[in-house]
């Protein structure tokens, strides 16, 4: 579904991603771990267009992604949460989900000023499909309220929401669980398992949490200052020697 | 809820007006009305998208002396000719920001004050024009009737503010505004989501354009005079601080601020020569005090109540 060939980023003198191939196939979870540093987010933007790779391809549903503006990467089926949550903090959570939902809603500038049902029509369609993403996340009741005002918890579910709202054949997660408490990744587990089995969705997560990672991974891709280590299935990775030493160390056996 | 009760208020003002107020005070509510139209473009642009013009008095020359000169040359009426102009004013918005590639704050900023100071010197220095002398503007005629009585331009001038203002308002609260807010407040995240920024905030431009030139060609009526200092870089900074006093957030705020930038000079007309230093010092005030301008007045009792939830919410945290 979404893969990346020999990619190579450099800023400069820096290589943030050296030669790194990954593949994520449809339907599901490939986690994607590694020290601070390592070049996973770098991946993330480079997938969404932010970077363009120095070197090597980035291909989505065999289709080429380097090079296109983001907007066009998002509209083609592909969306993202952000390390340290980039919510439209003014809007109330259920308008936050509505700005994914724009394109699918989408109404002429006259039927706004003329006030025509087509106008009125979309906008409750988009609300109402808004407020549905909000159940699914469990965060409804929280519809109404300021996204600046959640808590961290809340916001980062509520950026997996906005991020569903345009309908997304790949999710990109930038460290979902970081912050979170004991009961809040156990929930979190929860609906990105749900996302994957019941909705067909493949996501790519980027995290340091095991308690993530080992628990719903199908699949798990280690960096190393921006170098591939390793691919494999979670029992695959756990017992990999050069993932031992490049990573996990001691606390694999606790993992 | 206040937003429609402001509504109210403005229209019953404007509706009352010409029964209750003299002549001059007549006037001077025409020319709020259409400083605020030409205004609500900012709003839109500024307040909503989050971008910074200093080329709206180019759009309110676009629009005034394009419909006065259609009218003169071409013979076309000018309550045709104005929203032609205003037209042209878009499509030139338009063109500005699709060539100004890099749509940011500064650069934005900078592209429109050259192209501020390109309109002016064009203005003064065209034969067409009437180069520094400027151009009378000539009567509307309809049906064969001449309307150039006080209270037919008051008429004229209130109704196409009224429908500017109305149509800002309505794309404020549109996807439109939406997508702009959501672009100001994190561009990474809404083009993540498939915002289109570029066209866009290009779109944002050309309906300030719009907006500028349309009330700028009523105005031209209540002024029935175009002299080209009226198109200067200075009165492009006076929409932006009309603005900022008013506030930002809505088209209110552009008809709060309208109000204080036509009436207190008058109030204080024995300080002429401070007033540019007076009504400044009044904006920097402002953007300490109440930085959302003082339409925010009206939302003390939301403040206030977002005051007690917080601190009912850390009483239970």
């Amino acid at each position: 579904m979404l893969e990346l060939r020999n990619v190579v980023v450099r800023f400069g003198g820096l290589v943030a991603v050296n030669d790194v191939s990954l593949d994520v196939q449809a339907g599901e979870i490939h986690a994607l771990i590694g020290p601070n540093g390592a070049g996973k987010s770098t991946i993330i933007n480079v997938v969404m267009g932010l970077y363009r790779p120095t070197e090597g391809d980035c291909i989505f549903q065999s289709e080429p992604v380097s090079g296109q503006p983001t907007h066009l990467i998002a509209r083609r089926g592909l969306a993202r949460t952000f390390q340290n949550t980039e919510l439209f903090t003014d809007f109330t959570a259920v308008e936050n989900v509505m700005v994914g939902l724009d394109h699918e809603y989408g109404y002429g500038i006259a039927s706004r000023l003329l006030g025509l049902p087509d106008w009125r029509r979309k906008e409750a369609a988009a609300r109402h499909e808004a407020l549905e993403l909000l159940k699914k996340l469990r965060i409804e009741k929280f519809a109404e309220q300021k996204a600046g005002t959640l808590p961290f918890g809340l916001r980062r579910r509520l950026e997996i929401a906005r991020a569903l709202a345009t309908r997304p054949k790949l999710l990109l997660l930038d460290e979902p669980a970081a912050g979170l408490r004991h009961h809040e990744i156990i929930e979190l587990n929860g609906i990105l398992e749900d996302l994957r089995d019941r909705h067909g969705l493949a996501i790519l997560l980027v995290d340091h949490v095991m308690k993530v990672v080992m628990a719903i991974s199908n699949r798990v891709t280690v960096l190393n200052f921006g170098r591939h280590v390793a691919t494999g299935t979670v029992s695959e990775i756990k017992n990999n020697p050069d993932v031992i030493a490049a990573y996990l160390g001691g606390a694999a056996g606790h993992a | 809820m206040w937003g429609n009760l402001a509504w109210v208020l403005w229209l019953a003002i404007a509706a009352l007006a010409p029964f209750l107020a003299g002549q001059y005070l007549l006037y001077n509510i025409g020319i709020v009305a259409t400083t605020a139209a030409i205004v609500s473009g900012l709003t839109f642009l500024s307040g909503v998208a989050g971008l910074i013009s200093i080329a709206q008095s180019a759009f309110v020359a676009i629009g005034s002396y394009g419909a006065v000169l259609l009218q003169m040359h071409l013979g076309i009426p000018l309550l045709i000719g104005i929203p032609v102009a205003a037209a042209i004013a878009g499509v030139v918005g338009w063109l500005l920001g699709f060539l100004c590639l890099r749509l940011d704050g500064h650069y934005l900023a900078l592209v429109t004050l050259a192209f501020m100071g390109i309109v002016h010197y064009t203005i003064i220095n065209l034969d067409i024009t009437g180069g520094a002398v400027g151009l009378a503007v000539p009567s509307v005629t309809l049906f064969g009737f001449t309307l150039d009585s006080p209270m037919a331009i008051y008429v004229m001038a209130v109704t196409a503010s009224a429908i500017t203002l109305w149509s800002i308002d309505r794309l404020i609260h549109s996807r439109y505004g939406r997508m702009l807010r959501a672009l100001r407040q994190s561009d990474i995240a809404a083009v993540s989501l498939g915002a289109d920024r570029r066209s866009l905030r290009t779109m944002a431009l050309a309906t300030s354009a719009v907006a500028g030139g349309f009330a700028g060609g009523f105005q031209a009526l209540q002024l029935t005079y175009l002299d080209p200092q009226q198109f200067t870089i200075v009165t492009a900074v006076f929409y932006i601080a009309i603005m900022v006093v008013g506030g930002m957030r809505s088209v209110h705020g552009a008809i709060i601020g309208a109000a204080i930038f036509v009436f207190v000079p008058g109030f204080l007309s024995g300080l002429e020569h401070y007033m540019a230093f007076i009504l400044f010092f009044f904006v920097t005030v402002m953007i300490v005090v109440m930085p959302d301008g003082l339409v925010s007045i009206f939302s003390v009792g939301d403040r206030l109540s977002g005051w007690m939830a917080s601190r009912h919410g850390r009483k239970n945290a």
